[in-house]
């Protein structure tokens, strides 16, 4: 409780604190006009005071930045409307939007930790170069590489962390071995170099093993993670279809017919999963070579139509509109044996060799005399021959009655380099 | 359900055999051991079955069957062992290949290494004796999809110097090959193509030879292309 309580007094503390930064009015980062809207003081004067203060001991940039970083981004419009009415910038420059692009950001930070360093310096509140630049490498070869901003790594694109990891440790060693080295000759630096590096070394040693261990646990941990997700890949598949599949069944046992149409179609698909000739593909996924079309298509009309289609395919292609156009056709010839003939089965063979593509359905039921066709059955064979001759291929019907039926379709193919 | 056929006369004709054909079953799943068992066992004569390998090689010696239904994956080494096991010492054994499997390389290769044909495990009982004997007397079994294997694995360019003879399936044999893709019966593209019964077996046993004896060096890179892929 008492815990509790102080919690939420510091954090209420520390949400004083959280300024809004101004978008819309400021020079740097906003902090100014975001304090100045907050207190109600016009944003130039709370901008003079910090100046005044960092003149004064740099008190103000460290004051700047520690309310920078408790500030909380701009937020959009409302935020603070009533703001610097008439005062000092009149005209602020038009600024990048609030969501500023991180590295320009990174780069007036940069400047304004820079000029800061310059003004110290010049004030005389400096330990000397041989001490402060090194330190200074030190902090920011630390931050560098300590960072988890995505700044180096748009900046150095390539090998992100690696330009990032190399560029903090070259600042801290340099940091590191010119403070070591300070004052003293060029020998007395190169022993520091000396030193140092012994230093990293025997830190290697000592720390290398429980690295390398770290760096393997990881590795194991990813590999395990992804042999996990495959895992449940797999078991989610199975759960979809094929348990799907295994429950419908047990509750339809008393239809033959439906259980047979849903073993059918379990099996077609189970098998284009685990077979597939494009590998582990997304099974829902548009088919774009005629191999997984036409198995599409099977098992389609399948489905819709409670008929086995035996399917063959030879060669492969890639879909182009004659043999979509082909397909189409086939789909339609398959379904009206479906419809029509009369057999729980029907073939489907399609071959593509290199300057054609053919397809035969073929049934042995009841089929008809192709002189007297009825109106109904001309019109579906004119939509097959219609479709097949736009692509400037040919359609030929067989038909005998009670010997079955035959189509054949052909189109004819650009010649493209070897597919079979 | 007919299931996939595989090509010949019309089932059968109830031809009286002198004897029963004898039949080794060679799968690895139980369920479907008997249920063959059950389809066929009056009309065949079932001598033994095997789960794997080692059992399907003893129990081949042992029972001496006519003709062994072969699975096509099986734990051990798969149908391609027990044939290899067995070409030597038992070269009057016939094997039909029986599978539920899609995958080409491994149907071509087991009739590579032998086996007499290739049906889909969802073949109808009445089809299914008929290739038996089909197979007992020394005839290849083509069902739609294993003639759909062939003409793929035999499609592509071709090699400049192999044996042409071996290594090329003549315009006939193609077309023999389409009709079966398409599902006619042996007896059904012979009428079609206005030759015997007995015509047709041969150019179907001619692509079973070239199948198993070819060295083309296409059949290796299909199956390798087939593998990656």
């Amino acid at each position: 409780m008492n815990r509790h309580g102080l919690r939420s007094r510091v954090d209420r503390g520390v949400a004083a604190l959280r300024i809004p930064r101004r978008a819309d009015d400021r020079l740097v980062a906003g902090v100014a006009g975001g304090v100045g809207a907050r207190l109600g003081l016009d944003p130039f004067l709370v901008r003079m005071f910090v100046v005044l203060l960092s003149l004064t001991g740099g008190v103000g940039i460290a004051v700047y930045a520690a309310l920078w970083f408790l500030s909380v981004p701009p937020d959009d419009a409302g935020a603070g409307a009533a703001s610097g009415d008439g005062g000092s910038a009149a005209t602020p420059p038009p600024r990048p939007s609030p969501r500023e692009p991180e590295p320009r950001r990174a780069l007036a930070a940069a400047c304004i930790v820079g000029g800061a360093v310059l003004i110290l310096r010049g004030l005389g509140l400096w330990l000397g170069d041989g001490f402060m630049f090194p330190v200074l490498a030190l902090a920011i070869g630390a931050g560098v590489m300590g960072a988890r901003s995505s700044t180096f790594d748009t900046v150095f694109s390539g090998r992100p962390s690696f330009a990032r990891v190399g560029l903090g440790v070259a600042l801290v060693l340099g940091g590191t071995i010119s403070l070591a080295g300070r004052g003293g000759s060029f020998d007395d630096l190169r022993r520091a170099a000396v030193a140092a590096s012994l230093g990293l070394a025997g830190a290697l040693i000592v720390f290398g093993p429980w690295i390398g261990r770290l760096v393997r646990q990881l590795g194991d941990e990813r590999r395990e993670r992804i042999r996990t997700e495959e895992r449940s890949d797999m078991a989610a598949h199975l759960h979809d279809s094929v348990l799907q599949t295994l429950a419908l069944i047990q509750r339809n046992a008393d239809d033959p017919r439906r259980m047979a149409s849903l073993a059918r179609r379990q099996e077609r698909e189970l098998r284009s999963w685990l077979y597939g000739r494009s590998g582990l593909t997304d099974p829902t996924a548009e088919p774009v070579t005629v191999v997984s079309a036409v198995e599409a298509l099977a098992q389609e009309v399948e489905a819709d139509h409670d008929i086995r289609v035996e399917t063959v395919v030879v060669g492969d292609h890639a879909l182009d509109d004659s043999l979509r156009a082909l397909l189409g056709a086939l789909r339609e010839s398959l379904v009206n044996a479906a419809r029509h003939a009369g057999v729980d089965t029907v073939d489907l063979f399609v071959e593509i060799e290199p300057s054609a593509a053919t397809g035969y359905v073929h049934d042995r039921g009841c089929g008809f005399d192709p002189s007297s066709v009825g109106v109904e059955r001309r019109g579906i064979a004119d939509s097959i021959r219609g479709r097949i001759q736009r692509v400037g291929g040919s359609a030929d019907i067989w038909s005998e009655l009670a010997r079955g039926t035959e189509i054949r379709l052909e189109v004819p193919l650009r010649i493209m380099e070897a597919s079979a | 359900m007919t299931g996939d056929r595989p090509s010949g006369p019309v089932p059968s004709e109830g031809a009286p055999d002198a004897a029963l054909v004898r039949v080794f079953i060679v799968d690895d799943h139980r369920l479907f051991r008997s249920g063959v068992r059950a389809e066929i066992g009056g009309r065949v004569a079932v001598v033994g079955e095997a789960e794997d390998v080692a059992g399907a090689v003893d129990g081949i010696r042992s029972s001496g069957p006519e003709v062994v239904l072969l699975d096509v994956h099986l734990p051990g080494g798969g149908g391609i062992a027990v044939i290899d096991a067995l070409r030597d010492s038992h070269p009057d054994v016939r094997f039909l290949a029986l599978s539920v499997s899609d995958a080409a390389e491994d149907v071509i290769a087991t009739v590579r290494s032998g086996a007499r044909g290739y049906v889909t495990k969802t073949i109808a009982p009445d089809e299914l004796v008929d290739a038996i004997r089909r197979v007992r007397d020394g005839d290849a079994v083509f069902s739609p999809r294993l003639a759909g294997f062939v003409l793929d694995a035999f499609s592509g360019i071709l090699p400049v110097f192999p044996d042409p003879e071996l290594d090329q399936l003549t315009p006939r044999e193609k077309d023999v090959l389409r009709h079966i893709a398409r599902g006619y019966t042996y007896k059904e593209v012979a009428g079609r193509l206005h030759v015997s019964v007995k015509t047709i077996e041969t150019h179907v046993s001619a692509v079973l030879r070239k199948l198993q004896l070819s060295s083309r060096h296409e059949l290796t890179i299909w199956a390798t292309e087939r593998r990656i892929v």
